[in-house]
């Protein structure tokens, strides 16, 4: 009777904490965007829009671990590791936590939605974590450079075409769960690094560069595009029309 | 497109393990990656088993391309360890088969180590360029990671350099996509 009533208020506990009001207009950030900032030396962009945003920049444990932790140990990846470190001791991130059968249901309906002969075991840990702290903490919004967890959110149909010319196989869908996915990450918007770096372009993060705003502005695009964020040359040229 | 016949995965070991000896034994480069890009889509198959034989065609193919592995011993020990392999495929022991790919690939780590010319050793480029390459045809990038070993980083910006997201991935014009991010912040 003590135990259940122990086991009831650490629930009670977990749920409070997770019932701490974030903004939904907060950002979850992915390990790609973080990697990307660091390498390019852009994230200084993200620190500089903090004070300018209705939200938190929320990370999870398990983006600690991938961006800190774990580079930490590796001296060509330390330095970018210790960059993000930094703002972290200093208050840019808060820890975003998530309820283990969210994430559960994240794995289960994304490696299973799409089937040849067997499952197509699509994502793993990192994504489908930040997918569910997104949603656990009512936040719409979710910063990630990597391509198919971004696709999967905004086009599955189109992923599934891409994996099926890539495989060369006919890929199924199981609808259920193709439909219980869409209705679970309805509310969530990606934002790429890019994004990122167009906002501070606007609130004149560039500035500093001078006679070079312009250049300095294309560069650093670019610079992200080259670290691996999923953006086109095409949408990089029109986002500096833009 | 016709669904796929299951395919039978004892046999397409075989097979590839016997086309990697060949073409090593030929000198064939090309014929390596070709192996290697064939296996890479036999992970859905079987990912370790797969991914292992990817990894030596890989490695196998650079390794006939770079002057500094011309080493007859090196080449012959390499060779050894080929048959054996194929001799495992044959008998369908699988664990074997992946424990003799394993034995060549610390073969090339222990002869790369004393003729070290590259921070990154040749193994860790091969998880890298997998990696990247199984991203690239649609499976997440955690997901790639788990499956070859390969550093985050590394993937990232080897795929940086490739025309990955210029093939697909325009999902929203960039015009909505900055009208989004413009909600995070203040009025």
């Amino acid at each position: 009777m003590e135990r259940d009533e122990r086991e009831l208020n650490e629930f009670e506990n977990r749920e409070n904490e997770m019932k701490e009001k974030f903004n939904p207009n907060s950002i979850v950030c992915d390990s790609s965007s973080l990697i990307s900032l660091t390498e390019t030396g852009l994230l200084g962009a993200l620190i500089m829009l903090k004070p300018m945003m209705k939200g938190k920049i929320m990370i999870t444990e398990g983006v600690i671990d991938e961006t800190i932790n774990k580079p930490i140990k590796q001296p060509q990846y330390a330095f970018s590791a210790i960059r993000i470190k930094r703002a972290l001791k200093s208050g840019v991130f808060s820890i975003a936590k998530y309820r283990m059968n969210t994430y559960d249901r994240i794995l289960r309906t994304t490696n299973n939605m799409f089937y040849t002969d067997r499952p197509f075991h699509l994502v793993n840990h990192g994504e489908a974590e930040m997918l569910a702290a997104a949603m656990d903490n009512g936040v719409k919004f979710v910063l990630i450079d990597e391509r198919t967890t971004r696709m999967l959110i905004e086009s599955p149909l189109e992923l599934k075409n891409h994996i099926e010319n890539e495989f060369n196989v006919r890929i199924n869908i199981n609808e259920g769960l193709f439909n219980e996915f869409k209705k679970l990450t309805e509310n969530i918007k990606i934002i790429r690094s890019t994004e990122i770096v167009a906002l501070a372009k606007e609130k004149k993060y560039f500035r500093k560069f001078k006679d070079m705003e312009k250049e300095a502005y294309r560069a650093a695009l670019y610079a992200l595009k080259f670290k691996g964020c999923s953006i086109s040359f095409e949408e990089i040229e029109e986002m500096i029309r833009y | 497109m016709a669904p796929k016949p299951e395919i039978n995965k004892q046999l397409e070991m075989l097979k590839c393990i016997i086309m990697i000896q060949e073409a090593f034994r030929d000198f064939d480069i090309k014929k390596l990656r070709e192996i290697t890009n064939k296996c890479e889509k036999n992970i859905l198959i079987e990912e370790h088993l797969f991914f292992s034989l990817a990894l030596l065609s890989y490695t196998l193919s650079k390794i006939l391309q770079k002057s500094r592995y011309k080493n007859e011993r090196f080449y012959q020990s390499i060779t050894i360890q080929l048959s054996r392999a194929v001799q495992f495929a044959k008998n369908g022991d699988e664990v074997s088969l992946v424990g003799a790919i394993e034995k060549i690939l610390d073969i090339i780590v222990t002869y790369d180590e004393k003729e070290k010319r590259y921070i990154i050793s040749l193994i860790e480029k091969g998880r890298t360029k997998i990696a990247a390459s199984l991203y690239a045809q649609g499976l997440s990038l955690s997901r790639v990671i788990t499956i070859t070993g390969a550093q985050k980083q590394e993937v990232l910006d080897y795929s940086g350099k490739t025309v990955m997201s210029d093939r697909a991935g325009k999902t929203i014009s960039v015009k909505d996509r900055l009208r989004n991010a413009k909600e995070i912040l203040k009025d």
